[in-house]
């Protein structure tokens, strides 16, 4: 019957609760929203709830534990109720609120919490078992038998507490961020904030004003309030036009400044695009703001706070000043007979703007006593029977609210039917961005509000989220808190001519919860958190079993911990506790507020950085080139590199790499290696400098000589090696490895600025400067005879194994050749600028055709390193030390060097410590696995008997074998000795003999040859 | 015999424009990096460049450029400055002219191939950098002269305003970085002019 | 966080990477094990002002001596490193 219902979709053409006004909507125009398959119409300037009210709907979701029927209890960002899936598919987004999200033609939202419908939820019956859903269920309840834990109750638990669904697919949508500076930041456009930016922004100041709404004037658009005799929306247009034509202000709408950060940092969230169907093309749907100000003005307005009785989340029961806000601002009336009830005068204004359009009041109940506040007279003034010292016991309705039961002073109980219960606690100031640094507020018991005490340097706050309630106040003390901003700033301000507002009154007695002494209410369930459903008799549990703490009160009953980070619930909470536990509220306790405000997506932290552009991607020289042959890429830090270069016929990876490793040991290959670190070192101390950083002599390395160097960090441990080039006097060139350049750049500088800036000496990078391609194989100096220009010596004499040079190539192309080797084999390194190293590439195809070149990718390289017993990053892995790579004799004993002291400790000297040492398995067959435990032959594999590991693994074509190098405990003095590795994860043991690291050419004649 | 290797552009894309804000590969030029040498060394290289290009190499976050215009130096730090020439205007190259000028006292090391100039003008180029680099680009804060060594997204960029009508930046990117802040850069035209 | 680079402004942290202890020196040549192990290993821990190194790796590349108060993240000085360690040699050598 409902899919029927559902599908056929009639549309609700009338909108039978719009009343006369409604200064934010465009009432000439009709807009069309699906709510639940249901079609329904609205006006542009309306919310999603403002529209659904204006149809009589009020039932819009259910409650996260207890599945109760819920309304909209508020008319702004506070809204723990209505929260609905809106929108469809990949852009399906969960628990958004109802209330500010801005109609446009086409929506589309679903209730959510709730199976198979919205009127009939079959975990509805989940309220029946609420005894065993108390505060701290979760603690207590579903402990037993443990296994259930993860396969019954978790899952039950999910499915039946929940909000909605996030979209199954991507989000298609853009997201961006961006950084903006200003001197003021003035966050909301109230009263107060409207007359701080004309304040400041006339004195010159630059001002950003943020406000999260639609429309800027705050509550001057929800209340029937005049300002110079005018409408105060008319007023608040026109200071919105007056601050648009300042040049140096700018208004950022539907932008909520949702965190306050060290430093004048402030974090703000546009929504670009929500307020469309989808955005534009190229246009982001929210853009992360990082607002930097000198000086930030807070003019967030304050949270209505409900009132604590039995039935307060019925729908239907709303706030009184949300009730104004949508017969103000939207025209519409939420209800056709209403009751008020208030502690404080400002809610008695909701009774005046009802009756006035034209909704009857039923009556007016005020918890404070008679005499006190002007509740007699607006009741008088509206004709409505008036209850002083009354209270409402009890709502009528289960969907929705059908009447009340009221008590009055004398103890005598009356039911009133209406459809509407308006009720207010109060106002509390939104003063989270001024606790995001940790500044407690303190409780003003006049006020029965918290408000700010120290303030983050450089903020002020003003209007109601100072406690400053009154219009015309608010308006005054914006335009001073404005004026002083700028001030600060060094700019000469003046406080900007304000308008006239009339006299109001928001005389208040403090109101919590309100039948806190009647046994009888007890049973009923009185909500204080709406969206986590904790109710008064959850606080009062928690206070019984010792959680007097407000931090410990949170965190047992989650009070707070909603969506909605208890905006309307926190004051209310603290009370309850305070009455409890019979302190005054304001040693009860504040729990401290944490960034965001409000719900922030994940897509507006990560803005334009997701999927392949996550990160930055490097780009060799050659990639284009490699591209076009085919290459398989992998990602080295930020680096693309090509890993292998399949051909056509070749059936896997190894396949590929297989051949490639055999055409460097028997022809010639090229690779790539533009990637490794390379730091031009000038200066008259740059042979000192290499000294002191590298663990090795460097004064005698003569001019055109590379050397190997290994370096350490101060605690002893190797830290980065390379090669450097001397290639004048007092001329260096170092290369690091891929993945330490930056670090070892910004070592570099710490060791030089820091710890000897009297060395005389300059770094700068030219990894990006030079193409540089090494070439290896036995005929590889055939081939770059071809490139590298005839004047040049290529012999073994003239050039020979470590020797750099300056050449040119290719008819006068500028070019460093580094005789270098990592594969093992007659090896060169050619570097030329970036821009030919594309053209390099093609021309090493071209002149090596006839020697059999081909290029190899960094798994061919990885291979090669490992039949040499070269150590990497995972042999460089932060726990080894020179000693333990095998190059403990490389340290100097005549000179001081970064590392030094450290190293020479006993327990990293220890020939215990796990050498390095080759693996090769007694059958070649045997797959090595990088990360094996070593262990004794026969050995039980246990961590007793553990004595090292595998830290590189590879099959080698040259020896037809799979090989590794290891970590093994006294690791030199084993080679012949037979260990198992064990690999716990496959299950695996493999028999391997130790044997020297160096597989091939142990003698190293092929690099000499 | 002369086989010149053909010189490939470090961005493969065509200019981009969103609105009338275009987005350009700067043509590739000379770059070369002055390293100050200690003590009276650096007092010495201002001398000299002073000297030979009529100009104070600037001691805070600015371009300069010569007397005869043919060069700008970039400041790069408190102890380096970065020479930049279009190609063929200064003769015989700039790494000559610099080293026969100043190559004594300080390390002169070529950056032609290190940096990419991406060029970004037209009436939304303060947005759309503002989109990207978080440094405050009000004209009153930051105007043509000015640098910015900073990060550009997640890409470190040396930044300067090189023309106030229309706004035109540049951006001296690594090279390897080049395609991405182009595509990066690309991104935020289109989200800043929507 | 924002720092005060001394010759680039006033910069996002993201700008920056932190070391740490600005206090500790480098011990001599010939210092014994326990200099060293304090010089490596023992830091400090103040509640309030403290001296950090931090560099502007994204930026100038400079090494900065940072005053941060640890309990507030108010910079309250911000030196080029180089020049604290040149007016040190200085002092030291006078």
């Amino acid at each position: 019957m409902m899919d029927a219902r559902m599908t056929s979709a009639p549309v609700a053409g009338a909108q039978p609760r719009r009343v006369a006004g409604g200064n934010g909507i465009d009432a000439g125009r009709t807009i069309r929203f699906t709510f639940d398959g249901r079609q329904y119409t609205g006006h542009p300037g309306d919310t999603l709830a403002s529209a659904l009210l204006a149809h009589g709907v009020r039932l819009a979701g259910r409650s996260f534990k207890y599945h109760r029927p819920r309304g909209i209890l508020s008319a702004g960002p506070e809204e723990p109720n209505a929260l609905v899936e809106l929108r469809t598919g990949p852009r399906r987004e969960p628990n958004t609120r109802a209330t500010v999200a801005e109609l446009y033609d086409g929506l589309s939202a679903a209730s959510q919490n709730r199976w198979p419908s919205l009127a009939f939820d079959a975990l509805g019956l989940n309220s029946l078992f609420s005894s065993v859903l108390g505060a701290g269920f979760y603690y207590k309840t579903f402990m037993w038998p443990a296994a259930f834990w993860e396969k019954l109750y978790e899952p039950m638990i999910r499915r039946a507490a929940g909000l909605g669904r996030a979209a199954d697919e991507a989000d298609p949508d853009q997201y961006e961020k961006a950084t903006a500076f200003c001197d003021v930041l003035v966050v909301g456009s109230g009263p107060a904030g409207l007359a701080a930016a004309l304040a400041a922004g006339r004195s010159g100041a630059r001002v950003i004003l943020c406000e999260e709404d639609s429309l800027t004037g705050g509550r001057l658009r929800a209340e029937r309030r005049q300002l110079d005799g005018e409408p105060a929306w008319r007023w608040a247009e026109q200071a919105r036009k007056a601050l648009e034509a300042l040049p140096e202000v700018r208004i950022m709408e539907r932008t909520c400044v949702f965190g306050t950060y060290d430093g004048g940092t402030y974090g703000a969230l546009e929504r670009v695009a929500d307020h469309q169907s989808q955005p534009a093309k190229g246009q982001p749907r929210q853009r992360l703001w990082r607002v930097v100000a000198r000086q930030c003005v807070v003019a967030a307005g304050a949270l209505e706070r409900p009132i604590v009785f039995p039935g307060n989340d019925t729908p239907g029961v709303m706030l009184a000043g949300a009730v104004r806000t949508y017969l103000n601002r939207f025209g519409v009336a939420p209800g056709r007979r209403a009751v008020v009830y208030t502690c404080n005068d400002d809610g008695l204004r909701t009774a005046l703007d009802l009756a006035r359009a034209g909704v009857a009041v039923a009556a007016i109940v005020d918890s404070r006593p008679e005499g006190e506040g002007q509740g007699a007279q607006v009741a008088q003034a509206c004709g409505v029977p008036f209850v002083p010292g009354g209270a409402v016991t009890a709502v009528q309705g289960r969907m929705a609210v059908s009447g009340v039961s009221v008590r009055d002073a004398q103890g005598r109980e009356q039911r009133i039917a209406c459809d509407l219960l308006a009720m207010s606690g109060g106002w509390s100031p939104n003063i989270a961005l001024t606790t995001h640094q940790g500044m407690r507020p303190v409780y003003d018991e006049t006020l029965c509000a918290f408000l700010p005490a120290a303030l983050p340097p450089g903020m002020v706050v003003a209007g109601a989220a100072a406690g400053v309630f009154t219009t015309a106040e608010a308006l005054r003390d914006g335009a001073q808190a404005g004026a002083r901003a700028a001030q600060a700033c060094g700019f000469a301000a003046e406080q900007p001519a304000l308008p006239e507002a009339e006299p109001e009154s928001c005389a208040i007695a403090p109101l919590f919860h309100a039948l806190a002494d009647v046994p009888s209410a007890r049973w009923a369930k009185a909500f204080v958190d709406f969206q986590n459903d904790v109710t008064a008799k959850d606080v009062a549990l928690a206070a019984r079993e010792g959680f007097v703490s407000v931090e410990h009160l949170k965190r047992y009953t989650t009070l707070g911990m909603a969506t909605d980070q208890g905006k309307t619930s926190n004051v209310n909470a603290i009370a309850l506790l305070a009455e409890i536990t019979q302190r005054p509220i304001g040693q009860t306790g504040t729990t401290l507020i944490r960034p965001p405000t409000q719900p922030v997506a994940i897509g507006a932290l990560a803005g334009a950085h997701r999927g392949r552009h996550f990160k930055p991607a490097r780009l060799t020289p050659t990639h284009q080139w490699a591209e076009s042959q085919g290459a398989v890429f992998t990602a080295n830090g930020l680096w693309q590199r090509a890993q292998w270069y399949p051909r056509p016929g070749e059936m896997d990876w190894l396949q590929t790499v297989n051949r490639e490793v055999r055409t460097v040991r028997q022809a010639v290959g090229f690779c790539d290696v533009t990637t490794l670190g390379k730091i031009d070192i000038q200066g008259p101390d740059a042979a000192e400098f290499l000294e002191r950083v590298y663990v090795n002599a460097w004064k005698k390395l003569p001019v055109g000589r590379a050397r190997y160097g290994l370096m350490l960090r101060e605690d002893g441990f190797a830290y980065d090696d390379g090669t450097t080039a001397r290639l004048g006097e007092t001329h260096y060139v170092m290369t690091t490895t891929t993945a330490n350049a930056g670090g070892v750049m910004a070592h570099l500088e710490f060791c030089h600025q820091w710890l000897w800036p009297e060395l005389d000496v300059q770094f700068i990078s030219v990894t990006d400067e030079w193409a540089q391609i090494a070439v290896a194989g036995p005929q590889a100096r055939n081939v770059l005879r071809h490139v590298v220009d005839p004047v040049f010596d290529l012999s073994n004499e003239a050039f020979p194994y470590m020797a750099a040079g300056e050449v040119t190539v290719c008819g006068g192309v500028q070019a460093r050749l580094f005789r270098l080797s990592f594969s093992g084999e007659l090896a060169y390194e050619l570097a030329v600028p970036a821009r030919y190293g594309d053209a390099l590439a093609r021309r090493l195809m071209e002149v090596g055709a006839p020697y059999g070149i081909a290029p190899y990718g960094t798994e061919a390289l990885g291979v090669m390193r490992i039949e040499k017993g070269h150590p990497a990053g995972p042999e460089l892995n932060g726990q080894t030390t020179a000693h333990d790579l095998g190059m403990g004799r490389m340290l100097s004993t005549r000179k001081d060097f970064i590392g030094r002291h450290m190293a020479q400790r006993e327990a990293l000297t220890d020939p215990a410590r796990p050498t390095l040492v080759g693996l090769q398995p007694l059958n070649p067959a045997d797959q090595v696995v990088a990360g094996a435990h070593l262990l004794p032959d026969g050995a039980a594999a246990t961590a007793a008997s553990d004595q090292g590991w595998v830290s590189s693994a590879a099959f080698s074509p040259t020896l037809g074998s799979w090989i590794g190098l290891g970590l093994l405990s006294n690791g030199p003095a084993r080679h012949g000795e037979i260990v198992a590795l064990h690999n716990p994860l496959a299950g695996t043991v493999v028999r391997a003999r130790v044997v020297s690291p160096v597989f091939v050419d142990p003698e190293g004649a092929r690099v000499h040859g | 015999m002369v086989e010149s290797l053909f010189a490939q552009p470090p961005v493969s894309a065509a200019p981009v424009r969103a609105g009338d804000t275009v987005l350009v590969l700067a043509p590739m030029g000379e770059a070369v990096s002055l390293g100050a040498f200690a003590g009276a060394g650096r007092a010495a290289l201002v001398v000299r460049v002073r000297e030979t290009f009529g100009v104070d190499l600037p001691e805070q976050p600015r371009a300069v450029p010569s007397a005869d215009g043919q060069v700008v130096f970039v400041w790069c730090g408190p102890t380096q400055w970065l020479a930049l020439a279009a190609g063929d205007a200064v003769e015989g190259g700039l790494m000559a002219r610099l080293r026969a000028a100043c190559g004594d006292l300080c390390a002169l090391t070529s950056q032609s191939d290190s940096r990419t100039t991406l060029r970004l003008f037209g009436p939304q180029a303060r947005e759309v950098a503002g989109r990207l680099v978080p440094v405050d680009l009000h004209d009153a804060v930051f105007g043509p002269g000015h640098v910015a060594l900073t990060l550009a997204g997640h890409i470190p960029v040396i930044l300067r305003q090189v023309a106030r009508n229309p706004v035109t930046y540049e951006f001296l990117v690594f090279r390897s970085f080049a395609e991405s802040l182009f595509h990066d850069l690309h991104v935020a035209m289109n989200g800043a002019l929507s | 966080m924002r720092l005060t680079c001394p010759f680039c402004g006033s910069r996002g942290v993201e700008e920056f990477t932190y070391r740490g202890d600005a206090t500790v020196r480098r011990p001599a040549g010939d210092a014994g094990a326990a200099a060293w192990v304090d010089y490596v290993y023992l830091r400090d821990n103040p509640a309030g002002p403290h001296q950090e190194l931090w560099y502007h790796g994204a930026g100038c590349r400079s090494w900065l001596v940072v005053t941060r108060d640890t309990r507030t993240h108010l910079i309250s000085d911000v030196r080029a490193a180089r020049a604290v360690a040149q007016a040190e040699r200085e002092e030291g050598a006078v």
